[in-house]
């Protein structure tokens, strides 16, 4: 039996281990037998990759030792078996399905893909073996999986499960057995899918005089001849000679090069969320030291001892620093994009999802994305009257109408494009889209088949430009024949030209002439180059209306951005005339009159004056623009001050992606390096999905401002207390370790949890926050001017309350705290003679702490609730945000925990509280409520004149 | 408030004249801000105009009154149903607990001292020491004059407990040496300390009923002396005992004799304090007999009751003291 089976599979080469008796393992015969094929496979241009894989339950486990080893040989044969592994330039994978020991472990580092099944597991025992960590698996296994998985398996024999190296690193995927070659497989077929598409283009060229007609793009060289037909992708800069070019410039010199390169060193600017996270922080960072500044001074004046001083210090700038602010915007962004890629939106840049949000305007390109990209007979003109393709009664039309027919036979023969044996159509856009049409109402190869035997004479088809076709027509096809051509006639065509040319539509007139068969006899030979049969008295047969028809949900989708206050611009190539229609038609532009720039306007604009234009129209449409253009126009836009987001789906417009706040590529057309810059692809190439960015970006930041808002009102409550204890010189009524307790335990989860939050009904009513700061001051003012306060309120009462339920009453705390915190005072005195010492002081004091604690979890739990929304009442919300509301549960438990858990207490300076104080926060929060829901009333009515809203609306 | 209008809602002629607008000249950060403050144009003083600074301090005011008048409302409320003669948790359901500490006068003037450090021939250096007693011993004066004051003040005896409503005396004019017309007799270098047991409402001491079960941690002299007590009288036994030495086998030969005065311990009667007009803690001189001079001696007095838990590290019924005469 042989023990390596070598297969084909197309381009791919399977190796497959077939020793299932002795698991696999692999002796020396099969070592050689692989090295061959490898090596082989390596300079066979008939392989794209090689997949290894084992028969039975076992991939392979390791060296047979039972063979006799050839001896001597041994290392060389297993030293070239690794080589082959190292060296082998193509695409290697390995589809393990069962435990793979020994070599066969370490050889799989050296494979590109590895795709394993459940039962899989990797051993590399070799120190049980006392023999070194063979395949040069101390290199690549510390690469792959991390130094100390590395160790865990070449030195410690540790067995790793599929599931474990999964998650190292080890493998790409896991499947189910009975399932891993089907799945396994498909991914292989995958993979070669877009190996087609990498894999570089060939072209038929001349070179010295030699005919190649398969000569790979890569190698073609200055001076060489290549020859293009229509529909082909140019392969080099070259310079048409005839119908033939010369290659001027190849790869990186060329114009398409030098843009690729350009998008390369092209820097993108941070982006907005970055910016405002940054000037956050910056600010809060100076704000908490100048704070922690004021504490130590004060401190050291009351003659506080160093470390305390510190402590003190600490806590400040811990209550001030928003710890929980970071885990929130990586959640929202994180959940955000897993719910785009659901919307057919692959977000690659995370960030890019909240920028979309900020974007003030949106340079689009039209076909494709605006567009279908896909030509279409809009309209027919014949003689008299002009014909709607969507019109419900065409069809009928079409079967009685004797000058339609006659369009439909000349269009069909008079048609570059082909017809593929698979009924595909191969062509430029308009024949395409002219054959498309004709085959939904007839078969056109049939057609012109029958044509040339029956009338057996000569037909002259023709069809161009309407104004060089009709000055050379003598007659028009009516309904029931022909005559001649008047006056009033070509006035009428003039007229539907202009008409159809002045929707967008690419206009095309068709014409016939039968020739006299005698003049033309069936030998006669025609000449197209020099011709030799007239081209003049043509009849007149009609004039067909191409268009690139706007995608369905377009228009919509842009009525939408524009309500949320952002500027669509469009940026194409094509003529002017028919970006401005399109433009009307999708509703970028509302009035005809829409300003349309073309790329030679553009380039003789200063910059100055670019962006005076951007600033005096509104509705623009670039045409005719190159791609340095469109990274132009990004730029200047920007210079506005806006944030930009750009679709694009070629190379060439890499560059305006990459310097665009948004880059947005097309999942479909869009070419590799358009996805590789772009920072967001939409996978279904459609406009209407960035709608729904814009709004899940918009929810992000308004949620990121919920949960900001969150973090910063529990710093009232941590910060005032100091103050008290300083001015009023009462006992401290919040200590460190609470301080911490609150910011890195209770508050994180409800902070966190805002981020799970719906969007809010205004969201795409209002225009983009344009330099809406994060933190504005009428957050700062509503969080320490409004919340903050009550829940210190309600903090303070708590902490009194307790005090005074144990003889301190409020009026004699003040100015008790030299003699309080004095260890040396055995006796102070309460409000009703009673004399504490220090140590039962302290534990009052931590007592009170304890209380305040509680009530500031319960005044922010509540203030959880009203941080929800902004501007919608939560009666309407109502809690349905179960993360929050477990998140809110989380943070009594865990309050509660740390109060009453022994040992737990008394490390965070806690204490088992009475039940009754736990309420005392009570009606505070109900305060809160009141108090938010009429804030939030006034701002949906703009009572008081908006009051509200100027003061408080964050 | 403006609506600010999207570029896309101005006219043309608005968006000419957003464009076409002059601008005004820079202007230096000192002018900035002087516009800030004052800006004659607007007539708005720090960004806002009177009426918006009114409106402002009017929403303000009405906002605060509100937190403070329900914090008040709160306050308030709960300050009723509080008793203000007794506090709301007591003993065992208060914080403060049934183990009084014991405190000592003079107290040292530096924070989180307890050194009474003076120069036995420097009457500067020890009227520090005499005047803090004594401000603290005033309020122990029965002024015979004042009427109020002294009237439900007893003379109690153990047969004789104070009746309802009135309180014992603490009569300190008869303490031997320690009295303030003998400078409590720290110019002769014998300092005298006054011991006092902290006050906690409704705490009764639990008494060793019996001279034969003293715990035998007690000083063995202490035990001596109420055996003798007792043995004259069985009411001394209603006495919450007090015995001070030196901390260290050192400091237990420079201490000295010690004479307790007017008892060696807080007599019975005195408890419990419930809050009583008036009410004068017990007392207890020590006099230092004959501490040696010159260095540092460190002393630890201690309470005796069934119910005063003793824990040296946690000071708990105990109290130290050091004292360094020169």
């Amino acid at each position: 039996m042989d023990t390596i089976i070598e297969t084909t599979r197309g381009t791919v080469k399977v190796i497959r281990f077939n020793k299932p008796q002795k698991k696999n393992a692999i002796d020396g015969d099969m070592y050689l037998r692989v090295t061959k094929i490898l090596n082989t496979a390596a300079s066979d241009d008939e392989v794209s990759m090689v997949v290894l894989t084992g028969t039975g339950d076992f991939y392979s486990s390791g060296n047979d030792y039972s063979v006799s080893r050839p001896e001597g040989a041994w290392l060389q044969i297993l030293g070239d078996f690794i080589k082959a592994f190292i060296t082998f330039p193509k695409l290697l994978i390995a589809i393990v399905n069962g435990p793979a020991i020994g070599i066969a472990a370490t050889t799989l580092a050296l494979c590109d893909m590895v795709f394993a099944s459940e039962n899989a597991y990797f051993y590399t025992p070799f120190s049980k073996l006392q023999i070194t960590a063979e395949g040069g698996s101390t290199l690549t296994f510390p690469r792959l999986i991390g130094q100390r998985k590395a160790a865990e398996m070449l030195l410690f024999n540790h067995k790793m499960t599929a599931k474990e190296g999964l998650e190292s690193g080890f493998i790409n995927r896991v499947y189910k057995p009975e399932e891993l070659q089907s799945k396994a497989w498909e991914k292989i077929q995958e993979i070669l899918k877009s190996f087609n598409k990498m894999i570089p283009m060939s072209t038929k060229c001349i070179r010295d005089g030699v005919w190649n007609s398969d000569l790979p793009v890569s190698s073609l060289v200055k001076g060489d001849i290549v020859h293009i037909k229509a529909g082909d992708v140019i392969p080099a800069d070259i310079r048409i000679i005839e119908s033939k070019g010369v290659v001027l410039c190849c790869g990186d010199l060329t114009a398409l090069g030098r843009v690729a390169g350009l998008a390369a060193r092209l820097q993108p600017e941070p982006s907005p969320l970055a910016r405002e996270i940054r000037r956050f922080m910056r600010y809060m960072s100076i704000w908490a030291l100048s704070l922690g500044v004021i504490i130590a001074t004060a401190s050291i004046i009351l003659g506080y001892p160093f470390i305390q001083t510190t402590i003190f210090v600490i806590g400040m700038i811990v209550a001030n620093i928003p710890e929980g602010l970071q885990p929130t915007i990586t959640a929202s962004l994180t959940l955000t994009a897993q719910r785009m890629v659901k919307k057919n939106c692959l977000v690659k840049n995370l960030e890019a999802i909240e920028a979309l949000g900020a974007v003030t305007t949106i340079c689009s390109d039209k076909t494709g994305t605006l567009t279908k990209n896909k030509m279409c007979v809009r309209h027919i003109w014949i003689w008299d009257r002009k014909y709607s393709v969507a019109d419900p009664d065409f069809e009928s039309t079409l079967q009685v109408n004797q000058a339609l027919k006659a369009i439909k036979i000349c269009g069909a023969l008079c048609s570059t494009a082909v017809i593929l044996p698979n009924g595909d159509i191969q062509g430029d856009a308009s024949e395409t889209a002219i054959l498309n049409f004709l085959c939904a109402y007839d078969d056109p190869v049939t057609a012109s088949v029958h044509l040339n035997k029956r009338l057996s004479r000569y037909v002259v088809v023709i069809k161009g430009a309407p104004e060089c076709i009709l000055s050379r027509c003598t007659a028009v096809v009516m309904e029931n024949g022909n005559v001649n051509i008047t006056n009033e006639v070509k006035k009428a065509a003039d007229n539907a030209t202009e008409d159809l040319a002045n929707t967008g539509e690419r206009v095309l007139a068709f014409a016939d002439l039968i020739l006299d068969p005698k003049e033309f006899p069936m030998s006669f030979d025609f000449d197209t180059e020099e011709i030799n049969f007239p081209l003049e008295g043509l009849r007149l047969i009609g004039i067909i209306g191409l268009k690139d028809p706007p995608r369905d949900e377009v228009r919509q989708a842009i009525e939408r951005v524009r309500a949320a206050g952002i500027r669509v611009m469009m940026v194409t190539g094509d003529h002017p005339a028919t970006a401005r229609a399109v433009a009307i038609e999708v509703g970028i532009a509302t009035t005809a009159a829409c300003h349309v720039i073309t790329g030679n306007d553009l380039r003789n604009m200063t910059s100055d004056l670019l962006y005076l234009t951007l600033e005096k129209h509104h509705e623009i449409v670039f045409a005719r623009t190159s791609p340095t253009q469109k990274l132009q126009i990004v730029e200047a836009c920007q210079r506005q001050g806006s944030v930009v987001a750009v679709t694009g789906d070629g190379v060439n417009d890499a560059p305006a992606l990459r310097r665009a706040d948004i880059g947005i590529s097309m999942g479909i057309t869009g070419s590799q390096v358009s996805k590789q810059t772009a920072d967001i692809i939409l996978m279904d190439d459609n406009f209407a999905t960035i709608v729904l960015g814009i709004e899940e970006g918009r929810k992000i930041f308004d949620n990121l401002k919920k949960s900001v808002c969150y973090i910063l009102i529990s710093n009232v409550p941590e910060v005032l207390p100091v103050f008290m204890f300083i001015l009023f010189s009462i006992p401290l009524p919040l200590g460190v370790m609470t301080i911490l307790c609150i910011d890195l335990g209770t508050d994180m989860w409800p902070a966190v949890s805002l981020s799970y939050e719906k969007a809010e009904a205004d969201v795409m009513e209002r225009p983009p926050r344009h330099g809406d700061p994060l933190v504005s001051a009428r957050m700062l003012r509503l969080v320490y001017g409004h919340l903050g306060l009550i829940e210190f309120a309600a903090g303070m009462y708590a902490y009194f309350t307790v005090m005074a339920e144990h003889g301190f009453y409020p009026a004699d705390l003040f100015g008790i705290r030299e003699r309080w915190d004095n260890e040396a005072v055995n006796d102070v005195r309460d409000s009703l003679g009673q004399e504490w010492t220090y140590a039962e002081r302290k534990e009052l004091e931590r007592a009170c702490q304890a209380t305040y604690f509680i009530a500031v979890v319960i005044t922010q739990m509540m203030n959880g609730v009203i941080c929800k929304t902004r501007f919608n009442s939560i009666r309407d919300v109502g809690m349905k945000n179960h993360v929050l509301n477990i998140g809110l549960l989380f943070e009594l438990v865990l309050a509660y925990g740390l109060c009453y858990l022994p040992g737990i207490n008394n490390f965070f300076c806690t204490y088992p509280l009475r039940l009754q104080w736990l309420f005392l926060a009570i009606p505070f929060s109900a305060l809160l409520l009141a108090f938010g829901e009429f804030r939030k009333y006034c701002i949906r009515k703009k009572l008081f004149g908006g009051w509200y809203n100027e003061m408080t609306f964050y | 408030m403006t609506v600010k209008k999207r570029p896309s809602d101005l006219t043309s002629l608005e968006r000419f004249n957003l464009y076409y607008r002059e601008k005004e000249p820079p202007l230096t950060a000192g002018q900035k801000a002087k516009r800030f403050i004052w800006n004659p144009k607007t007539k708005q003083f720090c960004g806002r105009t009177a009426s918006s600074w009114s409106k402002i301090s009017l929403f303000y005011f009405i906002f605060y009154a509100a937190l403070a008048i329900l914090v008040a409302i709160c306050m308030w409320t709960f300050l009723q149903l509080l008793d203000a003669r007794q506090p709301k948790w007591q003993l065992e359901g208060s914080i403060i607990g049934t183990n009084p500490g014991l405190g000592f006068r003079p107290t040292p003037p530096e924070v989180a001292s307890s050194v009474i450090w003076y120069k036995g021939n420097d009457p500067g250096s020890y009227q520090f020491w005499v005047r803090e007693l004594s401000n603290f011993l005033k309020v122990y004066k029965r002024d015979g004059k004042k009427a109020g004051a002294g009237q439900n003040i007893h003379n109690c005896d153990f047969k004789l407990p104070a009746p309802a409503g009135k309180v014992c005396d603490v009569d300190i004019s008869a303490w031997g040496p320690c009295v303030e017309d003998n400078s409590f007799a720290y110019h002769k270098s014998t300092p005298c300390v006054f011991l006092k047991l902290n006050k906690i409402f409704g705490w009764k001491p639990v008494f060793y009923n019996s001279s034969d079960t003293l715990p035998q941690m007690m000083p063995d002299d202490l035990k001596e002396h109420i055996r003798n007590m007792t043995a004259y009288d069985k009411n001394y036994l209603n006495m919450v005992w007090v015995s001070c030495q030196g901390e260290n086998p050192a400091d237990r030969e420079n201490i000295g004799p010690i004479q307790y005065l007017p008892y060696r311990g807080f007599p019975g009667y005195y408890f419990p304090y419930t809050n009583q007009e008036g009410y004068l803690s017990p007392l207890v001189a020590v006099h230092l007999q004959r501490p040696k001079t010159g260095m540092l001696i460190n002393i630890e007095c201690r309470a005796w009751a069934h119910n005063i838990v003793y824990d040296r590290h946690e000071g708990m019924g105990s109290v130290h003291i050091e004292i360094m005469i020169e």
